[in-house]
């Protein structure tokens, strides 16, 4: 258990904090994105009509989309998001849910289309091959888990155990067991739940035994989902807020959190709305299909069948998409707990071989070293170089041909691809250097927020609807502190090291 | 009543530390409690946990209290865990 808690934890651990840490980030990502596009910035309107969503469904009707999902606006998210389908592509635009209004393209996939789905894919795409290797890094978790509970002799009398002072080993091991056994039902739960979501691809066999193959039939009965092709005449689409009211009431109440409109203009035309889960952790709640020209209910699914709660019931827990501050903030708290039992992990396996590697001329430790460096502090690195470059460059911003949400990107695997070089040419300065790049970093991008849009911290936590913008700058602010402190306190100590060197030669 | 949950979460794990010699005598270093004073230290923990397990469910319903009460034990069990090591940390300085 011993071999397979060390050597499952050196082989993916670099993958499994980058999970971790675009996970934790995810648990903000709407905030996030409000913060990478101020045009989002806007107060939602108490009474918010869905006549608002039409300007949306008339432009994607107007750019011949088969089919547009309109995301309805919320307290986390408060403007009105479209994608359809343009030029062979999907697109994103965002309404204004005053006036229904388009606002200007903001020209990034800030967190929601670039952290988040790096979280589940890593942002390899082919294959799906990004989601497999999350998919094997869910299992080593558990794996991790349960061995590292096994493993840990002492783990009643060691617990709540911490002790900073003694030797950097054991302090670090004290950390490692005090994230790992304390945050354990977390981990456990959010990586079990991690792979129940995306349990057609994992264990496709059930769905293979029964259906024969025959995916859509799966979804059809799993997911009542509804279909019809064209009728190929001209169709009007109802006022949309009866078409919600119907919607709620087959659900016994709420709001839907997006409609999604197919067979866009036509008689046949019709609409699928998701019912918002702020008030319950299943996810998806509850369904429903209407006419988009009659209005006529031709299906709605509450999801009561008992395996179907059950599923909706782990996906929404790891999603959290309902509305609990509270939840919110313990969720990410205990997910930078499990940036620190991955962080500390890689530092104790360093620490415990490095005079042993050095003498036998090994060179397992210099690698796992650039590992731990890049994937750690260089990963906090490139998403803060993320953000500076998202305030940085301007709104219509063009490289070669590359997109400016795409070179937002290539600045994130940029600094990335530093750090690791970082690592490798300077290694017993590195962490040093990081931690200063990080402080640094994170200064500017809240000093580049308030240029550029005018949001200083004063304004942003006077104005209720800016708090997440206020809530991301105080968590740049806590970073800049965290990493300067970390910096000095291992100048501090490199200083003695060498000091004493010189003294014993 | 979620605060009162919180408060009896974080509490409950400091009856459980308390009744651990390892943690008192890093505290306290000429104080260890006795035998019966850890066993009631842990049935007083116990029943805060308990508590606040039910203050939860009571609060926010069965599927968030449970959600919410395991984050609450794992943070206040955080937190607890780095106030003690920072309590020896300031102590040993």
């Amino acid at each position: 258990m011993n071999w397979l808690h060390t050597w499952t934890g050196v082989v993916l651990g670099a993958v499994l904090f980058a999970i971790f840490w675009m996970g934790t980030l995810s648990v903000f990502d709407r905030e996030i994105d409000r913060w990478m596009m101020p045009a989002t910035r806007i107060e939602l309107p108490p009474n918010f009509s869905y006549e608002m969503l039409r300007p949306a469904y008339e432009a994607a009707k107007a750019a011949k989309s088969p089919s547009t999902l309109i995301l309805a606006p919320n307290e986390r998210q408060p403007v009105i998001i479209a994608y359809w389908l343009a030029n062979k592509a999907i697109s994103q635009h965002l309404f204004d849910p005053r006036t229904g209004a388009e606002l200007p393209d903001q020209g990034t996939l800030a967190g929601t289309k670039f952290i988040y789905p790096f979280h589940y894919s890593l942002q390899l795409r082919f294959f799906s091959i990004g989601n497999w290797i999350v998919g094997l890094c869910g299992m080593a978790m558990m794996v991790l888990c349960v061995s590292g509970v096994i493993i840990h002799r002492k783990i009643f009398s060691d617990f709540f155990t911490f002790r900073p002072k003694r030797r950097f080993r054991r302090a670090v091991l004290d950390l490692h067991n005090l994230t790992g056994v304390i945050g354990l039902p977390f981990h456990f739960a959010i990586s079990l739940s991690g792979l129940v979501i995306f349990y057609a691809l994992y264990f496709p066999s059930g769905i293979w035994s029964v259906y024969r193959g025959d995916n859509q039939q799966f979804v059809k009965e799993a997911y009542d989902v509804f279909t019809r092709p064209k009728l190929k005449q001209p169709g009007e689409l109802m006022p949309l807020n009866e078409i919600v009211d119907r919607a709620s009431r087959s659900w016994s109440g709420g709001e839907p959190s997006y409609l999604y409109f197919f067979n866009l203009g036509d008689k046949n035309g019709y609409v699928q709305l998701n019912r918002a889960v702020g008030d319950t952790v299943l996810n998806p709640a509850a369904v429903a299909y209407l006419d988009t020209e009659t209005g006529d209910l031709l299906l709605a699914s509450q999801r009561d069948r008992p395996i179907s709660r059950v599923q909706s019931f782990i996906a929404g827990m790891h999603y959290i998409q309902f509305s609990h501050w509270t939840l919110r903030w313990l969720y990410f708290v205990l997910g930078l707990a499990g940036c620190i039992l991955i962080g500390t992990g890689l530092l104790f396996w360093l620490d415990t071989r490095r005079a042993r590697h050095k003498q036998l001329g090994l060179r397992g430790v210099p690698i796992v070293d650039a590992l731990a460096v890049g994937s750690t502090s260089g990963l906090v690195l490139a998403t803060l170089a993320f953000l500076v470059a998202n305030r940085m460059l301007p709104l219509n911003a063009d490289f070669a041909g590359i997109s400016r949400s795409s070179l937002e990107i290539w600045c994130f695997l940029g600094v990335w691809i530093l750090s690791y070089a970082n690592s490798i040419s300077r290694p017993h300065r590195t962490w040093i250097d990081q931690c200063y790049a990080i402080a640094a970093l994170a200064a500017s991008a809240i000093i580049l927020n308030w240029i550029t849009t005018g949001d200083n911290l004063v304004r942003t936590v006077s104005v209720r609807h800016l708090w997440p913008v206020a809530g991301i700058d105080v968590a740049l602010i806590g970073i800049t502190t965290a990493a300067l402190l970390a910096g000095s306190q291992l100048q501090k100590k490199l200083a003695k090291l060498r000091t004493d060197q010189s003294a014993v030669s | 009543m979620t605060m009162a949950a919180a408060l009896l979460a974080f509490g409950g794990l400091v009856f459980f530390a308390s009744s651990q010699t390892k943690h008192t005598s890093r505290i306290y270093r000429y104080w260890k409690p006795s035998r019966s004073a850890q066993i009631m230290a842990r049935t007083v923990g116990a029943a805060f946990i308990l508590l606040s397990l039910l203050g939860s469910m009571v609060s926010q319903g069965s599927a968030f209290g449970i959600l919410l009460w395991v984050c609450l034990l794992s943070v206040a069990g955080l937190m607890i865990g780095l106030s003690i090591g920072a309590v020896e940390f300031k102590s040993r300085r």
